[in-house]
């Protein structure tokens, strides 16, 4: 950790909104979600409601074997069919594409091999649905079956029938990273462990299944297809327009993307999704638009979730309880493909730093490719299993020094600014209170140790970025640009390329812009996410919307605000820099108005929602009938300001970017440029549980879990994302796990796949911390992601608290409990790697699943009805 | 009548009616669905349908002097709602469980057991109540136990043409306690690991007659005889440690995605020995 203070940028300089407002009128008040009403009515579109005249219907043909090569594709049964308008294969669209420029591994349907049971082969396109499913089963296909890799350690020892030829050994990428001196850090230190720890795999499970609908217009001149038109669940519809014209051959420019309403990502569609390519290739080969839309057995083939991990952590500390050196090993077993899979991997190194202050780290990271449906990215991308790792090995080296878990973790803290072994800047850091508070609000010091029997208390901290700062495809392009036109009447129309994926991102959009224009929040209207009206926006995800596309759209509004100041300053006989804009109004900053508080609160709430209900014609009569009245005055409404900028300028419009500062891009190795983020968020979580010592049952009672976003500026919003991190990050604590039979998916379905129901939910206190940062939007930084790690190991070591048990493999389902109970009681220890040298490649379990699972049941295999129909 | 390719669905008001049109057409029966519709997976149905939910014979559950009719159309809500003697208890804490309220309000009890799932939630509340089921078809009406009338994963003795008209329990042990248990990887909404159910007639201290069924244990429902045999006549202190491994040999277990066989049996003896325990603290 290299500290920043004597080098120390003068950091008031990037403060200034602090500096004169002290108080807001639209941010930091629990506002509704700005479609609310249109979700919760059911009036809201999704991808899946919309249809366009003559819209056929596509069906995708998925790959029985996990590995094969396509020895023939016969079509032509399935083409005679009635109702059957095209059937697409491989050779339709033969250019490759990923959402990474490493990474184009992927066709939008299989050329020559499929890779996982799910690839897609060909795709149906006809005008039912039920039509298209009976000519699904008349493609013939021919496969030579290949040999297929489950496990990641046995995939990498492949030296043939590897699964991409360019991929010797499987191995994906693989990184070796040493910060420090980890060999002097474990020298000095007077306390070693390691453990090894596994996390099974997980996936996003959104509310809604993906779905595709693509449209090409008729070119004039030459009456063939023109422009496409996509609509589509995603959460980047920049990057899909990119990989569009990657795979169609067609330039940027006659590729239009939309995104309607999407009902949850969560990284799950942040990258391009086999059907959205699919469907529009399928348009064009049917000349006809193509809707496509995923079953959920689909959803969980095309998958994208977090890997199956495999972590062999060793921390050397003081007796202090100081870290002097952190080494960790880490194994993803990525699926068949890149996907994001190479910042994945990145991820869980790079985010060993940034949270606490460790001196010297090594890093071994192994992205392995194997039989499966692909990895991708996933809330918490990369960093949610290694926390696991980590916080649970803290919990242990703190219970060995007995030193308190809350206060190991406060002798370790950064002391920011400052820049981490790995090249990580912090800037604010409210770790420390995070810490503080849930300590105090969780009864912490007088409760821990003294719990009922079976009962215990458990601490584990996060972290995450706000943002990546360097964009997966590199360029010198700001990560968000935002346009903002203002109509005659004092309508704000913000043109934002930011995805609402029902995180609020709209609502943040607009309280950004009504707060810097001191307009009402509801003149503000939002256009998202369409790529021929909105500028550039890499998108929602690594949580970065609120600090990008929310500093371009202060900036934006900023351009504008300067506009209006300069027309209104004339009429005021004052100059633009003495003016202040606030609730709906322009003032000029006279000695009356000193600081904010312009108007008492319940004026201030009147006049809002007043102007926003006056009708343009009464406006503009009133507004010519004051200004015959009077003279140069004080103030003026937000309306009257906006008409003298028209009248003096003509059209009012702004432009705002973003792009992450040259200090917060991070180190100059090798994969240096995965982790650095402009701002990171912290969270510090205590959960209460208790655990049924028969049957191994684990109940969440309550987690408290305080997150720093920086400033919330939606207070409601900021507390909703952590409920719903801790809640996701319960259910891959204790439930959530895909359980694999030869890479067969053993649960692709809502029944198995279990998801904590509201009944397990426990209650879940959030708890707001704002450090400001100096460079977030109002000082906002992410809130949506970084709570979610913290959950898994405060689970964990509450059990352990509780029963005296350390779980090292996740979820800790009733029966790994039960296991681990029965192993302590016979005082053997719990060997999940059956007992084989852990620096050696060993051979796991076969692919997770449950502990004693011997690998019994061909009768479960796909072709088994069984599996679809068992019911309670 | 139909015709290839057209799909057939019937519906029937009277018990006559139905049982012709299932021996006409050959079809399936609909009652509630639930299991239904999800066993079609992503395909239509093959067969013409037989939805029995208008039956007017099939309604109701009806207490005679001898046993309790729980007719073939009636929904677990029903069930619940319905005033019955506290014998029933464990079943009614099982449909409780079954699925969601929305499921309870549309599946039927008689459904259940003609799905035959190895992880019914309400036979082993039923075998502990010695139910039986009647069985119509056009030429004739049958009784059968209900351990003879599941015979295996997904297998019934019922005959194509056959309705179960209703669910029999006779009404020799109306004051007897009972209680369910079941453990699920998740509270709700959850396929069960294991289920139990016990029904404890007792008299004053003593147990007079005792039932304990175990399923999702083995491919169908298992009573425990050799521990009921054992707990006849035992007192009610310490009821639970009458129970041992040995007892749950009629069980067979296997490994699936929801737990090991191994997890099974040792969770199956955890929840006998705490519904015992339960049961006889309702004394």
């Amino acid at each position: 950790m290299v500290e920043l203070r004597s080098t120390g940028k003068p950091r008031a300089a990037v403060r200034t909104w602090t500096s004169f407002m002290t108080d807001f009128s639209i941010i930091g008040k629990p506002i509704a979600m700005v479609d609310a009403a249109e979700k919760t009515t059911g009036a809201g579109k999704y991808t899946d409601d919309l249809s366009l005249p003559g819209m056929l219907i596509g069906k995708i043909l998925h790959s029985p074997h996990p590995h094969a090569r396509i020895k023939r594709i016969d079509t032509s049964r399935a083409q005679k069919l009635n109702d059957v308008i095209a059937v697409v294969v491989g050779a339709d669209a033969p250019n490759p594409y990923g959402i990474l420029p490493v990474g184009h591994d992927e066709h939008a349907l299989a050329i020559d091999k499929v890779r996982y049971i799910g690839d897609n082969l060909a795709c149906v396109v006809a005008v039912s649905e039920a039509t298209a499913e009976a000519a699904l089963e008349l493609v013939e296909v021919e496969y030579e079956i290949l040999p297929a890799y489950f496990d990641p350690e046995e995939s990498m020892k492949a030296e043939s029938n590897l699964i991409h030829d360019n991929k010797p050994h499987n191995l994906e990428k693989d990184y070796h990273h040493t910060f420090g001196d980890p060999d002097k850090g474990f020298a000095q230190s007077d306390y070693v462990t390691e453990s090894r720890y596994l996390a099974n795999e997980v996936t996003h499970a959104a509310m809604e299944p993906h779905s595709t609908l693509a449209s090409f217009d008729i070119d004039s001149q030459t009456g063939q297809a023109g422009r496409l038109t996509v609509w589509s669940s995603t959460q980047v519809p920049y990057y899909l327009q990119h990989k569009l014209s990657l795979v169609l051959d067609m330039p940027m420019s006659q590729i239009r993307v939309i995104k309607p309403l999407v009902g949850g990502g969560f990284g799950g569609k942040s990258e391009v999704i086999p059907l959205e390519i699919i469907a529009a290739v399928a348009a064009r080969k049917a000349k006809a638009p193509v809707k496509i839309t995923y079953t959920r057995e689909e959803v969980f083939w095309a998958h994208r979730g977090r890997p199956r991990t495999i972590i062999d952590l060793k921390t050397g500390v003081k007796n202090d309880g100081r870290i002097t050196a952190v080494k960790a090993r880490v194994v993803q077993d990525g699926g068949a493909y890149c996907s994001y899979g190479v910042v994945t991997i990145l991820y869980s190194g790079a985010l060993l730093g940034a949270l606490y202050d460790i001196p010297n780290i090594h890093y071994d990271g192994y992205r392995v490719l194997t039989n499966k449906p692909a990895c991708g990215a996933m809330r918490g991308h990369g960093t949610v299993n290694v926390r696991f790792a980590f916080e649970s090995q803290l919990d242990e080296i703190a219970g060995r020094l007995q030193i308190d878990p809350a206060e190991i973790r406060r002798r370790n803290l950064l002391k920011p600014p400052c820049i981490t072994v790995n090249g990580l800047r912090v800037q604010s850091y409210g770790l420390p209170e995070c810490i503080d508070k849930i300590v105090e609000r969780s009864g912490w010091k007088s409760r821990k140790g003294k719990m009922p029997k079976s009962r215990g208390l458990g601490i584990a901290c996060s972290h995450y970025v706000s943002g990546a700062a360097n964009s997966i495809i590199r360029s010198d392009m700001p990560h968000s640009t935002v346009n903002i036109k203002i109509d005659r009447d004092g309508g704000v129309v913000v043109y934002t390329g930011a995805s609402e994926i029902g995180q609020g991102s709209d609502t943040m959009t607009a309280q950004v812009a009504a707060e810097t224009l001191g307009c009402a929040l509801s003149r503000i209207k939002i256009v998202a996410a369409d790529t021929d009206l909105t500028p550039i926006d890499i998108g929602s995800y690594s949580s970065r919307v609120t600090f990008m596309a929310g500093n371009a759209t202060m900036r934006a509004a900023q351009e504008v605000k300067k506009q209006i100041a300069s027309a209104a300053a004339k009429k005021m006989n004052c100059a633009p820099e003495d003016l202040v804009f606030r609730d709906d109004s322009v003032f000029k900053q006279s000695t009356d108005h000193v600081g904010a508080g312009l108007r008492p609160a319940q004026e201030e709430q009147n006049s809002a929602s007043v102007s926003g209900r006056v009708e343009g014609q009464i406006l503009r009569g009133s507004l010519q009938q004051k200004r015959k009245d009077e003279g140069p005055k004080d103030s003026m409404s937000f309306e009257e300001a906006v008409v003298a900028t028209i009248d003096f300028h003509g059209a009012l419009t702004g432009t705002g970017s973003y792009a992450p500062p040259l200090e917060a891009r991070g180190g100059k190795h090798k994969g240096g440029g995965v982790g650095p983020s402009p701002a990171y968020s912290y969270s510090a979580q205590v959960a209460e549980v208790s655990v049924d010592e028969d049957t191994g049952e684990v109940t969440v009672h309550k987690v408290w879990a305080a997150h720093d976003c920086g400033r919330a500026l939606n207070p409601v919003s900021v507390e909703g994302q952590i409920i719903g991190s801790v809640w996701m990050g319960m259910g891959q604590a204790l439930t959530e796990e895909m359980v694999w039979k030869d890479g067969l998916l053993m649960n692709p379905g809502l029944l198995e796949y279990r998801s904590p129901s509201s009944v397990e939910s426990p209650e879940i206190e959030p708890i707001i911390v704002e450090s400001i940062d100096p460079e977030g939007p109002f000082g906002a930084k992410e809130c949506s992601e970084g709570s979610l790690a913290a959950t898994i190991p405060a689970i964990a070591n509450a059990i352990y608290d509780a029963v005296g048990i350390r779980l090292r493999e996740s979820p800790f389902t009733p029966e790994r409990v039960l296991a681990a109970l029965r192993a302590k009681k016979n005082a053997k220890t719990l060997d999940m790697t059956e007992g084989v040298d852990p620096t050696a490649p060993v051979r796991l379990r076969e692919h997770g699943g449950a502990l004693w699972f011997k690998g019994k049941g061909p009768e479960r295999h796909e072709l088994d009805p069984a599996r679809r129909t068992e019911g309670g | 009548m139909w015709f290839a390719g057209v799909y057939v669905y019937l519906r029937p008001t009277t018990l006559e009616e139905a049982l012709e049109a299932l021996y006409q057409s050959r079809g399936e029966l609909l009652a509630g669905g639930t299991d239904f519709y999800p066993s079609l997976g992503e395909r239509l149905p093959a067969k013409p349908i037989v939805d029995i939910t208008r039956v007017r014979e099939l309604k109701g559950i009806t207490r005679k002097p001898d046993l309790f009719r729980i007719g073939g159309g009636a929904t677990w809500t029903e069930l619940i709602k319905a005033p019955l003697p506290r014998c029933f208890d464990a079943l009614k804490a099982a449909a409780r469980e079954i699925g969601s309220v929305q499921i309870q309000n549309r599946g039927t009890v008689a459904g259940n057991l003609c799905n035959a799932s190895p992880a019914a939630d309400s036979v082993p509340a039923l075998l502990a109540l010695d139910a039986a089921v009647e069985l119509a078809s056009r030429s004739t009406v049958r009784r059968v136990a209900l351990q003879d009338f599941i015979l295996g994963n997904r297998k019934t003795a019922r005959q194509a043409d056959e309705i179960l008209t209703a669910i029999l329990v006779p009404r020799a042990v109306d004051d007897a306690l009972s209680t369910f248990l079941k453990l699920g990887a998740r509270r709700y909404l959850v396929i069960s690991i294991a289920i139990v159910a016990v029904v404890l007639d007792i008299e004053s201290g003593k147990i007079r007659d005792a039932r304990v069924a175990v399923g999702s244990c083995s491919v169908r429902a298992q009573r425990l005889t050799d521990l009921e045999q054992r707990l006849r006549g035992a007192s009610l202190s310490d009821i639970a440690e009458l129970a041992a491994e040995q007892h749950l040999k009629p069980l067979s277990p296997i490994d699936d995605v929801r737990a090991s066989a191994s997890y099974r049996f040792d969770s199956a003896l955890t929840l006998v020995r705490r519904a015992l325990a339960q049961c006889a603290a309702k004394c």
